[in-house]
């Protein structure tokens, strides 16, 4: 086993995505969010990514912010570091429903990741979705596995206030 | 379901109401699909918009390297006066610049859209920050003469990505300078909003821009004269850029427009707020046993 001061954490922000062949425990926090995590048990090589939005329309860079380029970009990503895709497992989590408003983006955010991993035919092996709390979770590059907490505050996007 | 002491009527109905909600859930599923279909396809077209990027990139490029390249040529000829030399320098210097403005921002783009980008706050003299931006923009644009007039009533220091904030405003001042016409004006104003939000706008004497065209501008390669024709330079990345980091800075970009007398760009933007507890607060180790709220996956 690595030794915990052998780990790298990092934190990753809304928008932004990160794999690696090495064990790193990835911080992020979700609110209506959602994180698509990808391992690849036999290689050893884990990734994930923290989208705001289900889809992107064309309006400003084609970023990670949205799911429908947040997913496929992840999939590349594992791939470069030796993840096989016919390996891949993934664990979705976040997609709260921290507002009233009927305009549910929580909701579409899973759905997004839901339909585009049915798609590229990689199992969900774990989700922890919904509900109406925050969560913070630490993702290991290096094992797959994900330690989930919910948070008290409050938070609506991309786990900001 | 429990149906005990139920009656029959109460059970279809029931039922009905199940049906329905997953009948909803169907049609949204349907929904989805049906717009992630326009999605893509709006994806494909963005990436034939890559080419046309591609081929304007190549004189962005070159041509400053061509300068470049014939300037430091002429001065190691050792036949040039020393005012000659000195005024060649600053040609060098001034289209160094703006290489170095594109190619910083295609390596941002590019890290923004493979999602790569890190936010690196710190307190930041936003003040200073315009200052430094309007003399360097002065000075690089001395040609076209811009005359930026900055009003100040931001905050002293204002929790952000100093690096990022170069950058979008960069964009910005590019861009005004881009439409402006030789010596016009640009207004540089900040302010403080509700919630502390900063505003800061770029305005310009310029061409304008029409009102249909207000949100394609922020797409990305978009430009809105293109073809052989094209009077204005630049890639059509500018504007994608300032979107998409307005929004990692957890702000908004807006605009104002009249044909033929000018646009004013709008961001605003929230102290930063990343959750610096969440690194400190759960540390990883699955021999360790969980609290209650704690689940591991």
């Amino acid at each position: 086993m690595i030794k915990e001061e052998a780990v790298n954490k990092f934190f990753l922000v809304p928008s932004a995505l990160i794999a690696s062949e090495k064990d790193l425990h990835v911080t992020t926090v979700l609110g209506s969010c959602v994180a698509v995590c990808l391992y690849d048990p036999i290689h050893k090589v884990g990734g994930i990514n923290h989208y705001m939005m289900p889809l992107w329309n064309g309006d400003g860079l084609a970023t990670p912010k949205f799911g429908n380029i947040a997913i496929p970009k992840l999939v590349e990503e594992v791939k470069r570091k030796g993840a096989k895709p016919y390996q891949l497992q993934a664990k979705i989590f976040g997609g709260a429903n921290q507002s009233n408003s009927s305009f549910n983006i929580g909701e579409k955010n899973i759905h997004v990741a839901r339909q585009m991993l049915e798609e590229l035919k990689i199992a969900i092996v774990a989700s922890h979705t919904g509900g109406h709390k925050g969560r913070r979770i630490v993702f290991s590059t290096g094992t797959g596995k994900v330690q989930m907490k919910f948070i008290e505050n409050t938070f609506t996007n991309g786990g900001r206030k | 379901m429990d149906t005990s002491g139920l009656t029959d009527f109460q059970i279809l109905k029931e039922l009905e109401n199940r049906l329905k909600i997953s009948h909803d859930a169907l049609a949204d599923h349907m929904r989805i699909a049906e717009k992630l279909k326009d999605v893509n396809h709006k994806l494909l077209e963005s990436e034939k918009l890559k080419s046309n990027f591609l081929s304007n990139i190549k004189n962005e490029i070159k041509n400053p390297l061509t300068a470049i390249l014939g300037l430091a040529n002429l001065m190691l000829s050792g036949e040039v006066s020393e005012q000659k030399f000195l005024d060649y320098v600053k040609l060098i210097y001034d289209e160094t610049f703006e290489l170095n403005f594109q190619l910083k921002n295609i390596c941002l783009a590019a890290d923004l859209e493979g999602g790569v980008v890190d936010v690196q706050v710190s307190h930041v003299n936003i003040k200073h920050l315009l200052e430094r931006l309007i003399v360097s923009y002065e000075s690089v644009f001395h040609h076209s003469k811009p005359q930026f007039k900055l009003v100040y009533n931001g905050p002293e220091l204002f929790y952000t990505d100093s690096g990022k904030m170069h950058i979008l405003i960069s964009n910005l001042f590019s861009n005004a300078i881009k439409f402006s016409d030789k010596g016009s004006i640009i207004q540089v104003t900040a302010e403080v909003g509700s919630n502390n939000k900063i505003y800061i706008s770029v305005k310009d004497e310029g061409i304008g821009i029409r009102e249909e065209d207000f949100e394609r501008i922020f797409g990305r390669f978009v430009q809105l004269d293109s073809g052989k024709s094209k009077e204005y330079p630049g890639h059509g990345l500018g504007l994608a850029i300032v979107k998409s980091l307005t929004e990692l800075l957890d702000g908004e970009v807006n605009l104002e427009s009249i044909e033929g007398e000018g646009t004013t760009f709008i961001i605003a933007l929230s102290e930063y707020q990343q959750n610096e507890k969440a690194l400190q607060d759960i540390d990883f180790d699955d021999n360790l046993l969980f609290g209650e709220d704690e689940i591991l996956f």
